[in-house]
């Protein structure tokens, strides 16, 4: 019987009551779901079927070829008023996964595929993923936590938070802070506008990493055997380390370089306005001031960084 | 005076010079700040065309917006440059002078929006119209006038298309998105000042770049967003 599901199938059912229905799906299959308003909330079990449950009942759900598509019946317009509906949706670990939402509260956890979610306004929350996970927001908090993924998000107006995440990572933003923390990837790139952003993670020896901010302070932590080309570059803000370091260079173009080791990652950081920070992995943030021993410490003004 | 081995710095990423050549260079980038300056910006435009997604932009307004700036706010004899489906491939070679380091930047602000074409004009005294700073900048930043007439072409065609279908972002949206815009345009004023004091200044450049490709980007999407709302 479940066979005849892996046709063409479009459940519709009344507003009235929640709703909750399953179906069958091969590996292949991508889910795809459009909301408006709510929290959608994904989960992954080891079962080849997609588990969709509603707290109202006036959606679509249809599988078709190799799509699942999760949708607001349009065929209702009276509830168009009332257009607020939570999700509790279990899939199958290797289906990909695309939520668009306008007012969606997302989270999505423990799946391996592919994870894409673009909303307009909500909170997205990804945990224990495996595959590519993209992630657009204008406004609303973002976390992205304990994956081996990809990690890409273009957000605008709310804080971001990437922690113990094994993958390339690269986040935009506009208004807020970017915490990356326990990463372990070759290449990093985070910047905001208006806000502070930070690293915490392995620096590998063929790494990039790459930190901005317009108003805002960098802080990565260096561990104490990482061999790194570090530049520098800021307009009107400060610069220190809480451990010595040689300026080797103070190079044309608002920048300066040094290296530290074996000098093979490479390291950029950039604030026009604000303080960039080098600690140790276990020294507090934003402890400036009362720094370790050592402290290299540097105010930069315009015309110093723009003519050495 | 022109530094010879500044035309060799490209040569030197991929590999491509002699071992004795190699050598000279890298005794030469122990001495020489504005070679070692060079590098490192070329470097870092290497890294972030490679980092360039290839992606379908899906649903979005962009291809078209492009096009139609293509037509109507080009100059008369645009050097238009085709660039290839696929901006990352591994054995692609970047063949940058240093004085072309910062136009090769420049390109990331269209090249992410998904258009294939590039505008790329030595600062020149073209006529300055809307939003383009003051030519102090524009004329000897990296910065041109073509490039801040293409943008601001950019800005206002999305700025019309999300006008034209705002009604369909709740308010609160459009104030964040707002407030956003506002945020980014005075980084764009801050590094224009900046620059006006420090034209040749790469991170400065390079930082108003960005915020321009941000903008650019951020108006994109709600754009698009605001088209395709129901």
């Amino acid at each position: 019987m479940l066979s005849s599901l892996f046709g063409a199938v479009a459940i519709t059912l009344g507003m009235a009551q929640p709703m909750d229905t399953t179906i069958a799906v091969r590996n292949g299959t991508r889910l795809e779901i459009e909301h408006v308003e709510g929290e959608v909330v994904v989960s992954a079990w080891n079962r080849d079927e997609v588990r969709v449950a509603a707290s109202r009942s006036d959606l679509e759900v249809r599988s078709s070829g190799s799509v699942v598509r999760v949708r607001p019946d349009h065929n209702h317009g009276q509830n168009m008023g009332h257009r607020s509906v939570d999700l509790r949706i279990e899939v199958p670990a290797w289906m990909p996964i695309r939520i668009a939402g306008t007012q969606t509260d997302a989270r999505v956890r423990g799946t391996r595929a592919d994870v894409t979610i673009e909303t307009v306004r909500g909170e997205i929350i990804v945990r224990d993923g495996a595959g590519r996970v993209l992630l657009k927001s204008v406004q609303g908090d973002i976390r992205v936590e304990n994956a081996r993924s990809r990690v890409e998000i273009h957000a605008a107006n709310g804080d971001i938070v990437v922690r113990d995440v094994t993958g390339d990572v690269r986040v935009e933003n506009v208004n807020g802070d970017i915490d990356l923390a326990g990463i372990d990837a070759r290449s990093v790139s985070a910047g905001t506008v208006n806000g502070d952003v930070s690293y915490t993670g392995t620096i590998r020896e063929d790494g990039r990493y790459r930190l901005t901010s317009h108003n805002g302070d960098i802080s990565i932590a260096i561990p104490e055997d990482v061999g790194a080309t570090i530049s520098v570059a800021t307009f009107s803000g400060e610069f220190h380390s809480d451990f010595p370091v040689r300026l080797d260079r103070a190079v044309p173009g608002g920048r300066f370089d040094f290296v530290i080791g074996s000098g093979r990652a490479r390291i950029d950081l950039e604030s026009f306005n604000g303080e960039i920070r080098l600690r140790r992995p276990r020294a507090p943030m934003g402890s400036v001031g009362r720094a370790a021993p050592g402290l290299a410490s540097m105010h930069h003004q315009p015309e110093q960084t723009g003519r050495p | 005076m022109h530094d010879p081995w500044i035309d060799r710095l490209s040569e030197y990423l991929d590999d491509e010079l002699s071992p004795a050549e190699r050598a000279a260079l890298e005794e030469h980038l122990g001495s020489c700040a504005e070679c070692a300056a060079a590098l490192a910006d070329l470097e870092r435009v290497v890294a972030r065309v490679a980092s360039l997604e290839d992606r379908p932009p899906e649903r979005d307004l962009w291809p078209g917006i492009a096009a139609r700036i293509a037509a109507a706010g080009a100059p008369a004899e645009p050097q238009v440059i085709e660039l290839p489906t696929r901006v990352h491939a591994p054995s692609r070679r970047f063949s940058f002078t240093a004085g072309q380091l910062v136009a090769a930047a420049l390109a990331l602000v269209f090249l992410s929006g998904g258009a294939v074409w590039l505008l790329r004009q030595p600062p020149g005294p073209s006529v300055a119209a809307g939003s383009v700073p003051t030519t102090s900048v524009a004329e000897t930043s990296f910065v041109s006038l073509t490039t801040w007439n293409s943008y601001d072409a950019a800005v206002a065609e999305l700025e019309r298309v999300l006008d034209l279908h705002r009604e369909r972002l709740d308010s609160a949206t459009v104030r964040v998105v707002e407030e956003n815009l506002r945020i980014i345009d005075a980084a764009i004023e801050e590094a224009r000042r900046a620059l006006e004091a420090d034209p040749a200044n790469s991170y400065l450049n390079g930082h108003l770049v960005d915020n321009m490709q941000r903008k650019l980007e951020l108006l994109r999407r709600v754009a698009t967003l605001a088209n395709a709302a129901t």
